[in-house]
């Protein structure tokens, strides 16, 4: 099986759900790691977002989370992954996408966000990234599964790219 | 990703086109490499045409607005459009620079 992040895709209890065996359903590419692969993966998230009729920020926000993602396992990951992978579905009015790599165990979720109160000498660049996730995506989990890290994001379809408000609390 | 240097007087003016991503953010510090070896208080940096932009090219940014910050002065950023000013916002970046609507205007500031 190539392509599914794994084994964990197939499971029901995957957060991307049981649709994804739907080989119709199923929007993923796997790439290798290597800059040169960036243009793949923005090319899976902006077909995707014509196929679903997402809006401008939707596609904005979801290329950008995507990109963070594999340039930090890029940049980051001793020893180098040997392959990522990113998979999206659309639940209702959410997208929720899955990235995967066999990097480094990294978990974007435990990542300080930057001091944006710093003057412009001070500042560093440092969890950047990550924060454009988190300010962007309604939820973002983490998982290490065997060799995997496994990354789940959710957004609720809207205009901007900045997340809308929770409608609860 | 297109960089064009204008300047108007002895101030530089930066047109960027285009995504400013993960491949294109190194290319472009290339591009800025020149211009930078002189002190430069003030540098305009117009992303009228820019329709994309992640955590590298906001590096890019960072490292023109720390270039003018050492030298005194401050970065000005020209005509915005609205999803690039959201990662921007996102960042907390706004406060590190001077944000213009267009080029007149940012002119008009600069002369001082």
């Amino acid at each position: 099986m190539q392509g599914l992040c794994g084994v964990g895709l197939l499971s029901a209890t995957n957060p991307l759900g049981p649709e994804l065996l739907m080989p119709h359903s199923l929007s993923t590419v796997r790439v290798a790691p290597s800059l040169d692969e960036l243009p793949a993966l923005v090319a899976l998230v902006e077909a995707f977002a014509e196929q679903h009729e997402l809006g401008t920020g939707d596609a904005f926000a979801l290329t950008v989370a995507a990109e963070e993602l594999f340039a930090n396992t890029l940049r980051h990951s001793r020893p180098p992954a040997t392959w990522m992978e990113l998979s999206l579905r659309v639940d209702g009015a959410d997208v929720v996408a899955l990235y995967c790599d066999d990097g480094a165990a990294f978990d974007p979720t435990q990542q300080a966000a930057p001091d944006t109160t710093l003057s412009a000498e001070e500042r560093g660049m440092g969890g950047l990234g990550i924060e454009i996730i988190r300010k962007t995506m309604h939820s973002l989990a983490y998982e290490r599964v065997g060799a995997e890290n496994r990354v789940t994001f959710r957004r609720k379809q809207g205009a901007g790219i900045s997340k809308k408000p929770a409608e609860h609390g | 990703m297109e960089v064009a240097i204008e300047s108007v007087g002895t101030l530089p003016v930066v047109v960027l086109k285009g995504r400013l991503d993960t491949v294109a953010a190194p290319l472009f510090d290339t591009e800025m490499a020149p211009l930078l070896a002189q002190p430069r208080p003030r540098i305009l940096l117009e992303l009228a045409e820019v329709t994309y932009i992640s955590s590298a090219g906001l590096r890019s940014i960072l490292a023109l607005v720390k270039h003018t910050a050492k030298h005194g002065g401050r970065l000005a950023l020209v005509a915005v459009g609205a999803p690039i000013m959201e990662i921007i916002e996102i960042s907390g970046f706004p406060s590190l620079m001077d944000i213009y609507p267009d080029r007149e205007s940012a002119l008009a500031a600069s002369k001082a």
